[in-house]
């Protein structure tokens, strides 16, 4: 299959996946509330009544802006502290929920409740070992990369005629992590396609797989990723526009933009599914495939 | 006595005094009380610039004069053991210093000195140290005369000296091969005769260098004729007369400035030079080749100080304005001013709704007024010059590029200048550490940047909003008009304030303003006043024995026929500062009620009977009192509008969920 062919079977998997969808969708508002409704508190609190807080209605305020957060900020430190964990909590139960995201779109997409969370539960731990040994992968690349990076732009501080040469090298710098970043995020998901397709444990071993796998189909893999980034790019582009077209003064304003926003995050899940299913199509259909 | 050998250097001193004078002869503006006739050299190499020096000295007073000070401010870059070095710890303006470098470190010499008679001074060189007991400070030299100088006297001073630049931390040096040269040769002090600023007799106001100070000269004539290798671009204070090409690839070029307090040059071969115009004045910008693209935003910010000071202090007395854009290594000589030659700041790639560049550029053009023409006395009251300046800096920078977005000027988040200026007082971790009035060199527990820039900027706009803008303008006119080449000191500024003040408004804010400028400049205490409570309790009939009839009879009304509320408002000072207030109070019905306060008990309450609720209250409705710590509690609403907040959590509550799905990313 090539490439399109693939990133549209994604748009096919991801269009068949509107339950799971909202299901994903549903939880993260869960916990986006359960900060949002105790910062409200902490806000209405916080102004005490005053006047001025009706500056950052109509636009932003430095002065207002500045002193209501001076006045909370004792608030918000605890509001910061229990939304560090609610965090942690997201991302486990996100990789808790890829194994049933996969395991369905391996399916062909046939939501089944019990069945999400069966295999949610099942493929928990082999995903949660693979995320920190990318962690600790991501933290090395880190370190090959801006090691050297810091010591040229240190170099280049004492020496170069102008501070232009340390910005180039540091947005080089900066390039060439994004790259490797997707590169990594791109074998990362291909070692939790192996993980659910061939059912197996061997969770550094299938890391090791689908780094020869994805270095071998880099032309393939690595466009397709990026063609799928475009889908969230216009989203972005469109709710900006949309956004900047509607503003946020007005109670009506404020209630049609609520639901722009629960739009465009409805819309990041889905197009999350449509980048699994596309990937994941792409690997089942590529030869060799159940060898690795 | 062979008379050819006594005639001939007496004709040649007597020709170069008059040709002194004669090239300092255009009117003069300001008393001219030390002139400098310097021939210098630099060698780019060594970082050493040499020169030569005639002084002519005028004594300005009714003393006799038997010492000179002079100030010699490389020497604070000596070592590590100068007072300078001690204060800042060797760094300063964010920038630490290579000490093991001995290129690092500054120095100046007086090689020779001898008066035009010949006595040889040389020897009766010794430093001083009139602030500390620092006896390895060597920034203030002090010369014995053998013969003094007479009341209203003068003296002529042959000198020779060697400057070692060091390497920039601190406004002047070198880096590479830009060279910023500031404070760079013996400069005498000034002599203050009894009656002017705070001299109760006649002194030497000649400070040491500190960490924390900047300086005071004297109005005086330089002629400055500098030869370096011609590659080297160089600008200077003031204006260029000559320049020629000399042997061994050198160039010679002199520069003339006339009523200025100080001359600064500088020079490198990667300057690029845009040159503009504003009515008769020449603008010249030395700027590093990577920055060329920002040149518009230097011109167009000198320009709108120009226009500005202008129109709201006085014409600008001179023909020319330099700014000097230094190298990213070389920023420790940014953000500085000299007469006509000022040092701004930029950063490659520094986009244009972060200005940076146009608010340093305005601010240093107006030290060009604010310390060069009204030239203050910075070592003991920082806050003129400065805290003046900042004043004028956000007003042109509100004027010209707008307010709320003058400063800082995207979409989504903008400040101008003068927020900034507030805020950065307001909520410093210590509003309260000092007071502004302090000595530069006395803010030992910090907050000289605060006391002296942002919270008299904010005093000063404080006063400016309560006294109107027309009476303001009278102020500052007149201010300038009166000290203009001279040097003023905050009582001078203040008798200004009060005779204008009392000319316009009579009693209106008591005898003088003297309150307000013994609370805000020289106390510490912070203004807050906060709007504590708005109350509406309904009025009931009494209850108990009514015997106004004569009869003891039970009251039997529980209600009147028309509902009326007894309301108010109470304020509560907060801070130790006192100001006049206004009330502005809101009823339901519309009715809007302003009430007066002085400001000067603990609480105070309005109180009303009408059939209307007090719906909001605010304290000082016009935002007069800047210098009130804490806007946000300076108003209330009994039921506050809750849109506000509904827009905030709804833009809370997406911003949750986006960062939740970034998280999964790693998914």
């Amino acid at each position: 299959m090539t490439i399109i062919q693939n990133y549209l079977s994604g748009l096919r998997l991801a269009s068949r996946s509107l339950k799971m969808t909202t299901l994903i969708y549903v939880i993260n508002l869960i916990f986006a509330l359960a900060l949002a409704i105790p910062f409200y508190g902490v806000i209405t609190n916080a102004a005490h009544g005053s006047l001025q807080v009706n500056k950052l209605l109509e636009g932003f305020n430095y002065t207002a802006f500045q002193e209501f957060t001076d006045s909370a900020k004792v608030s918000i430190g605890l509001l910061f502290k229990e939304g560090i964990w609610l965090a942690i909590l997201y991302l486990l139960l996100s990789i808790f929920m890829a194994g049933g995201i996969l395991k369905t779109l391996d399916n062909g997409a046939v939501f089944k409740g019990r069945e999400f969370f069966a295999n949610g539960s099942k493929f928990f731990f082999r995903f949660l070992r693979l995320t920190l040994y990318f962690i600790i992968i991501h933290a090395l690349v880190i370190l090959i990369i801006w090691l050297p990076t810091s010591i040229i732009i240190a170099t280049l501080a004492k020496n170069a005629d102008s501070e232009k040469a340390l910005f180039y090298a540091a947005i080089f710098g900066g390039g060439l992590h994004i790259l490797i970043f997707i590169y990594l995020l791109i074998v990362a998901h291909y070692t939790r396609f192996m993980i659910i397709t061939e059912d197996t444990t061997k969770v550094l071993k299938k890391i090791w797989a689908s780094l020869k796998f994805v270095s071998r189909k880099f032309f393939s893999t690595y466009p397709l990723y990026l063609l799928l980034l475009v889908n969230l790019v216009l989203l972005v582009l469109v709710f900006k526009f949309l956004s900047g077209v509607i503003g946020m003064t007005t109670g009506f304003t404020i209630f049609f933009m609520f639901l722009l926003q629960q739009m465009f995050i409805w819309s990041r899940i889905w197009l999350k599914i449509w980048f699994y299913g596309s990937q994941l199509e792409y690997y089942i259909t590529s030869p060799h495939a159940p060898s690795y | 006595m062979n008379c050819k050998k006594l005639i001939t250097p007496a004709l040649f001193t007597c020709l170069l005094i008059w040709s002194i004078s004669f090239l300092g002869n255009s009117q003069a503006l300001s008393p001219r009380i030390a002139n400098y006739d310097m021939k210098v050299k630099l060698d780019p190499v060594e970082k050493i610039v040499d020169g030569t020096m005639i002084l002519e000295w005028n004594n300005p007073s009714q003393d006799t004069i038997r010492e000179l000070h002079f100030h010699m401010y490389l020497n604070a870059f000596k070592n590590n053991r100068s007072t300078f070095w001690k204060e800042s710890g060797g760094q300063l303006r964010g920038k630490g210093v290579d000490t093991k470098d001995p290129k690092t470190w500054g120095w100046v010499d007086i090689l020779s000195l001898k008066t035009l008679e010949g006595n040889d001074l040389t020897n009766s060189i010794q430093f001083i140290q009139p602030d500390d007991d620092n006896s390895d400070d060597q920034s203030v030299a002090e010369v014995k005369l053998e013969n003094p100088v007479l009341p209203g006297g003068s003296l002529t001073l042959n000198m020779e000296f060697r400057s070692k630049l060091p390497k920039i931390f601190a406004r002047s040096g070198f880096s590479d091969n830009y060279f910023l040269v500031a404070q760079w040769f013996p400069k005498i002090g000034v002599y203050e005769p009894a009656g002017m600023r705070y001299a109760e007799k006649g002194q030497w106001n000649c400070h040491q260098y500190h960490a924390n100070s900047e300086f005071y000269a004297d109005f005086s004539v330089y002629r400055v004729e500098i030869t370096l290798p011609e590659e080297f671009i160089i600008g200077a204070t003031g204006k260029r007369i000559s320049e020629k090409t000399i042997e061994n690839g050198l160039q010679q070029v002199t520069y003339l400035a006339e009523d200025v307090v100080d001359f600064a040059w500088t020079t490198s071969p990667r300057f690029i030079v845009v040159e503009d115009k504003w009515k008769d004045v020449d603008i010249k910008v030395y700027l590093q080749p990577e920055h060329e693209q920002l040149a518009l935003r230097h011109t167009e910010s000198v320009k709108a100080a120009l226009e500005y000071f202008d129109a709201h202090l006085g014409p600008y007395p001179y023909s020319t304005i330099s700014v000097v854009d230094p190298p990213f290594r070389g920023l420790g000589s940014a953000g500085m001013e000299y007469p006509t030659f000022i040092t701004a700041g930029s950063i490659w790639g520094l986009p244009d709704e972060l200005r940076f560049t146009e608010m340093v550029t305005i601010h240093e053009f107006g030290h060009t007024y604010l310390m060069g023409i009204l030239a203050t006395n910075e070592f003991e009251e920082a806050w003129m010059d400065e805290g003046m300046n900042t004043y004028f800096e956000a007003r042109i920078m509100d004027h010209t590029y707008g307010k709320g977005t003058s400063f800082v000027g995207f979409k989504k988040f903008h400040y101008d200048d003068k927020e900034n200026q507030r805020l950065s007082y307001t909520r410093s971790l210590y509003p309260k550490i000092a007071e502004s009035t302090r000595p530069a060199w006395k803010f030992e527990q910090g907050g000289y940047g605060t006391m002296s820039y942002n919270k008299p900027a904010t005093m000063f706009t404080t006063l400016e909003r309560l006294v109107g803008e027309e009476t303001n303008e009278e102020i500052w006119k007149t201010y300038f008009e009166k000290w203009k080449f001279k040097h003023p000191s905050g009582r001078d500024f203040i008798n200004v304030v009060n005779e204008v003040v009392s000319k316009n408004h009579g009693t209106g804010f008591g005898e003088n303003m003297n309150w307000f400028f013994d609370q805000t400049l020289y106390g510490s205490e912070v203004c807050d006043y906060k709007l504590l409570r708005i109350r509406n309790n309904k009025l009931t009939p009494p209850k108990g024995i009514d015997d106004t009839g004569g009869n003891k009879l039970i009251y039997k009304k529980t209600e009147y026929e028309n509902t009326i509320y007894k309301s108010s408002v109470v304020i509560h000072r907060l801070g130790e500062v006192v100001m006049p207030q206004e009330v502005l109070i809101h009823f339901e019905d519309g009715e809007e009620i302003t009430e007066t306060w002085d400001g000067k008990s603990r609480t105070k309450e309005f109180s009303y009977e009408k059939p209307e609720k007090i719906t909001w209250a605010k304290i000082d409705p016009e935002n007069k009192i800047m210098l009130d710590i804490n806007l946000q509690n300076n108003s209330k609403a009994i039921k506050p509008e809750k849109t506000v907040f509904k827009k905030h959590l709804i833009k809370f509550l997406f911003l949750m969920q986006n960062i939740f799905q970034d998280l999964a990313i790693f998914i």
